[in-house]
């Protein structure tokens, strides 16, 4: 099958729904609105007019959160059953995403009830019991006694090997940030090689993708491990995962056995297509470098979103972009629906757009 | 009517003690679409202050827009607004006291507030109770599959008990725990049978309220058929009683704001007024002692808006009228684009404004549009029947999506479009594919099919003529539009050289000649040796002579070493002008080609219904059945393809031949207007 015929239908079908999805100036418009009531009448003549009906009939923004994300997987898996061979299967792997996340929410609650001993029964009925790709057992891993017995009940499952080989740490560290860690790095594993058997074109457009993705991971991972966890730069290293496109493991920084970072510098280098000269972090300052990775993250997906468009439409590259732009768009909503609730003022809005 | 709309500047100076009856006459006339004065590049204006007005306007719209957020809560939408006399509005805005409309719609608000708290806390126990049916349900469905195998029973507990209290008191205490107690049914005089699901998490805390004296215990696990079902529907009766409370509160708030509809709908009034009234104000400009604004008003008005401005200022006031030239050469301002297609005919309107808003003084093509869509769509879905289903959808979709009295533009472009394949289908004698009464025109089934058809047209190359025909008419409508367009904006060397100007115009009819000629008799017309030279001469020449003079508009003066360049760019211009001709001409045989394809799909249901037969009722029924679907697909699928090219035809064929885009819609600040959308 020739490039055009393997992406023909899919590439119209995408391109019609990028031109659906809500435009930058709506959503800045509905920041203006005075609360939530009035957002929700906004959302009227948009695909997301559902949001209203179920607010008025539950009060409950949860429920709307819960509704938003399963859309957004619907998308997603909307693209995959139109494609066919390695595309599908890149697809499979991106809403294999979700199903991670979903997991490592539910280990979150599980932690929250039997490590910390909160309550979570205010939270469980907006955990999606639809199936993603796998049947992951719900209730028995939020009921579950220990650790041990969560991973127990994921056998036959691919996140049992993952999960079962750090149950050790966990049940001494008493934090399940290594559980989360071995997910995610099956995640870029499974992408890495759905990536592999793509075409030669796709596959470059798709690295690079991935790439991007592993940029922003491993820059969460620097600022969160050095932060919380205070690591030292060499023992960081290990927490990285190769492959990124922008930020370099071989760096020297990196051969360092300090665990002073510098942020500006390190941003600099690295990230200088996307970091101002006149721009400086405060050090001590935690949630601005957060928000600052961020803000960066977004600018390099919205970069690679602008490449992908404007290459060849007939490759994977459509579908990568209306996979980000989807995720902002969701992302956004629903910074829109808490901002309101809260009502917040229309600038701090703005910024969180 | 044919040309957007000839435009006026206004520009006003009246006395300070006149800010107000002017404001109000502004409004009640509707017809000011304001200039800033900071466009205007001289010293005086820019000097001008700027007028505030005495309320915010983004506290005005942002009340407006909540209050319009209550009403859709009741389901309701606020009325459309004409403009009032300006005595009304004069009044309505001084005795707006926007300090209690603001209490009132906060009022409202905290009441919706209260309201959707008391839903939220039902939605708490909603989702409370469904998720433990959830659960149980899942315990269920894995008892069948052995006890050791129900992971369930490792953390859900299923009592059932005799409770001899008021069970409201211990739903209190359960409220906090993903728990749910549900009646069985009596058990004795004082005492009812209960069963209560929990989590074994919670089964010391759950315990501790279980005191022996009202509840005897009898923990179970799920096994009897008759008790679980008993159990399942008694809680899915208290589910469904919990969201009915939950969905009373949204009823409430529904009948609360309705029963307030008249004095909402009074205060969105006076605030869509005074919000229209301070927009006003605030595009003046002061001095000391004067007001000072500009606009764009329709010439047509310009004696009724000066003559209110006039009578509003008692004659005490100076007003300047320019014309849009005048206008342009003084101060560079464009004028907007007032397009006055009548109501009926909006829609095509629609489908020239999504292309582009034509420039100022050039022509509105809508009246020609309506025809040309109408004909092309009919020639491409000529069925009665079929039409029919379009005119009554749009028919039905017009009255159910009319919102502010303005139904949505897609159903009355469809209602236009199914009357234009009834019509066709009349002339063609199809029905739904069937030929129930004679072709009034030719029969386009026959043509298409091979039978020995009656009438002007009957073979499928005689269709393909016409629509070729029809190709060469719409194509030199264009040309002759844009010969109209290119001398009312004076573009000269355009209507003599360009590709569809007269030398373009020349070449292509010509074309059109020689083929018709050579189709018609076998050979070329015998004039051929000085009709070449003048249909590619003249042509050719008028092309060169532009490409010249744009480049000494480029460079100052002609450069003979260009000279190899130009006749390069002369030489592609003219075969891109031949080829995209030719192809522009060919392209209006889809229109045919969409016509067969509607015909013959028809005729491949026929001869599958016909395979079925109908010589018993089960193969009626099937034949019918048939007929049916291959119906509704063909209205589906063939309305779409119509609809697509009838478009493409119009937006690559038709206007980009003629239509100046680039124009700014007229928006003048009024009630009757979205002026601020």
């Amino acid at each position: 099958m020739s490039r055009a015929s393997d992406y023909d239908y899919i590439q119209a079908n995408i391109r019609g729904k990028l031109s659906n999805l809500l435009s930058e100036e709506f959503l800045l418009d509905c920041a203006r609105s005075k609360d939530l009531e009035s957002l929700l009448v906004a959302f009227n003549e948009t695909p997301f007019s559902f949001l209203r009906d179920l607010y008025f009939q539950t009060a409950d923004l949860k429920s709307c959160e819960k509704k938003l994300k399963e859309n957004e997987l619907a998308a997603i898996e909307n693209i995959y059953k139109k494609t066919s061979g390695a595309v599908a299967d890149f697809c499979k792997v991106l809403s294999l995403g979700y199903e991670i996340e979903k997991l490592k929410e539910l280990l979150r609650l599980w932690f929250d009830r039997a490590v910390c001993k909160h309550s979570i029964d205010a939270l469980t009925p907006y955990i999606s019991r639809d199936k993603i790709i796998h049947d992951i057992p719900i209730d028995p891993i939020l009921n579950a006694a220990d650790f041990r017995q969560v991973v127990d009940f994921l056998k036959g499952l691919p996140y049992f090997e993952l999960l079962n080989a750090v149950v050790d740490k966990i049940e001494t560290d008493q934090t399940i940030y290594n559980a989360e860690m071995a997910l995610d790095n099956y995640y870029f594993f499974s992408l890495n090689e759905a990536v592999s058997h793509l075409s030669s074109s796709d596959r470059g457009i798709a690295a690079h993708y991935v790439g991007t993705l592993i940029d922003i991971e491993n820059l969460n991972r620097l600022v969160r491990l050095n932060s919380y966890f205070q690591f030292t730069k060499k023992e960081l290293l290990s927490h990285l995962l190769p492959g990124g496109n922008l930020l370099s493991l071989h760096d020297p920084i990196f051969k360092e056995e300090s665990n002073t970072i510098d942020w500006n510098s390190l941003f600099q280098k690295n990230f200088s297509n996307y970091f101002s000269d006149d721009y400086s972090l405060d050090h001590d300052n935690l949630l601005q470098i957060l928000s600052h990775v961020e803000w960066l993250g977004k600018q390099i997906r919205e970069h690679h979103v602008f490449k992908a468009l404007s290459a060849n439409p007939f490759s994977i590259g459509i579908i990568i972009a209306f996979f980000i732009r989807k995720k902002t768009e969701i992302r956004r909503i629903i910074t829109l629906l808490n901002a309101k609730y809260y009502r917040l003022p229309y600038e701090r809005v703005k910024d969180l757009l | 009517m044919i040309r957007t709309a000839k435009m006026v500047q206004l520009t006003a100076v009246i006395p300070d003690r006149f800010f107000q009856p002017v404001t109000s006459v502004l409004l009640e006339l509707g017809q000011l679409d304001f200039i800033s004065t900071k466009e205007f590049s001289s010293l005086f204006f820019s000097s001008l202050k700027k007028v505030n007005s005495t309320i915010s306007l983004s506290k005005l719209k942002e009340y407006r827009k909540k209050l319009e957020s209550i009403l859709a809560v009741g389901n309701l939408v606020p009325p459309a607004l004409q403009e009032p006399p300006k005595e009304e509005i004069l009044k309505t805005v001084e005795a707006t006291d926007f300090d209690t409309i603001t209490d009132e719609i906060d009022g409202i608000t905290a009441e919706i507030d209260r309201l959707r708290q008391e839903q939220r806390l039902l939605q708490k126990d909603f989702l409370r109770v469904e998720e433990m049916l959830k659960q149980l349900q899942l315990a269920l469905k894995a008892k069948g599959k052995g006890s050791h195998e129900n992971i369930y029973a490792t953390f859900l507990v299923v009592r059932h008990g005799e409770l001899k209290i008021d069970p409201s008191v211990l739903l209190l205490q359960l409220r906090e725990f993903s728990s749910v107690l549900t009646t069985l049914g009596k058990s004795g005089e004082n005492s009812s049978r209960y069963a209560l699901v929990h989590l074994k998490k919670d089964m010391l805390k759950v315990e501790s309220f279980l005191n022996p004296a009202i509840w005897q215990n009898e923990e179970i696990f799920l096994g009897d058929s008759a008790l679980d079902d008993l159990l399942i529907n008694s809680i899915t009766k208290q589910l469904n009683e919990i969201k009915e409370a939950r969905d009373q509160y949204q009823k409430e708030l529904e009948e609360k704001i309705l029963e307030k509809k008249e004095s909402l709908f009074e205060i969105w009034k006076r605030l869509r007024i005074c919000e229209t009234y301070f927009a006003i104000q605030e595009r003046f400009s002061k001095t000391e002692r004067t007001f000072i604004f500009s606009g764009w008003i329709a010439a047509k008005v310009k004696g009724k808006v000066s003559e209110g401005i006039l009578k509003a200022c008692d004659g005490e006031c100076f007003i300047e009228f320019l014309s849009a030239a005048e206008a342009k050469n003084e101060a560079g301002i464009t004028p907007p684009v007032k397009l006055e297609t009548p109501r009926f005919l909006k829609p095509f309107e629609k489908v020239i404004t999504d292309f582009s808003v034509p420039a100022y003084g050039t022509l509105n093509p809508a009246y020609i549009v309506s025809i040309t869509f109408m004909l092309m769509f009919g020639l491409m879905f000529g069925d009665a029947g079929h039409g029919a289903v379009l005119l009554l959808t749009g028919i039905f979709g017009s009255i159910f999506t009319r919102k502010k009295e303005q139904p949505h533009v897609l159903f009355r472009l469809l209602i236009w479009c199914g009357t234009a394949a009834v019509f066709f289908g009349v002339l063609f004698g199809s029905y739904f594919g069937y030929s129930w009464f004679p072709a009034l025109w030719f029969n386009y089934h026959g043509a298409v099919v091979g039978e020995h058809a009656k009438g002007p047209i009957q073979n499928i190359m005689q269709v393909l003529a016409l629509t070729a025909w029809l190709g060469v008419g719409v194509i030199s409508l264009g040309i002759l539009f844009n010969f109209y367009n290119c001398a009312s904006r004076k573009k000269w060397i355009d209507l003599i050289a360009d590709k569809n100007g007269i030398a373009g115009a020349f070449l292509y009819w010509m074309g059109v000649f020689w083929v018709y000629s050579y189709l018609k008799k076998g050979a070329f017309p015998s004039l051929l040796w000085w009709g070449s030279l003048l249909s590619l001469g003249c042509p050719l020449l008028l092309f060169g002579i532009r490409l010249v003079l744009h480049s000494i508009h480029e460079k100052g003066r002609f450069q003979w070493s260009s000279l190899p360049l130009l006749l390069m760019e002369l030489l592609i211009e003219l075969l891109e002008v031949f080829s995209g001709y030719l192809a522009n001409t060919l392209s209006f045989l889809r229109v045919a080609g969409l016509g067969i394809a509607h015909v013959s799909l028809m005729s491949v249901f026929f001869s599958l219904a016909q395979m079925i037969g109908q010589d018993t009722i089960g193969r009626m029924i099937g034949y019918w059945i048939l007929i049916l679907l291959g119906n509704i697909l063909v209205i589906a699928l063939e309305g779409l393809s119509a609809w697509i090219q009838t478009l493409r035809l119009h937006y690559y064929e038709f206007f980009n031949r003629f239509l100046v885009g680039g124009g700014v819609v007229y928006r003048p600040i009024s009630l009757s207007n979205q002026w601020d959308e």
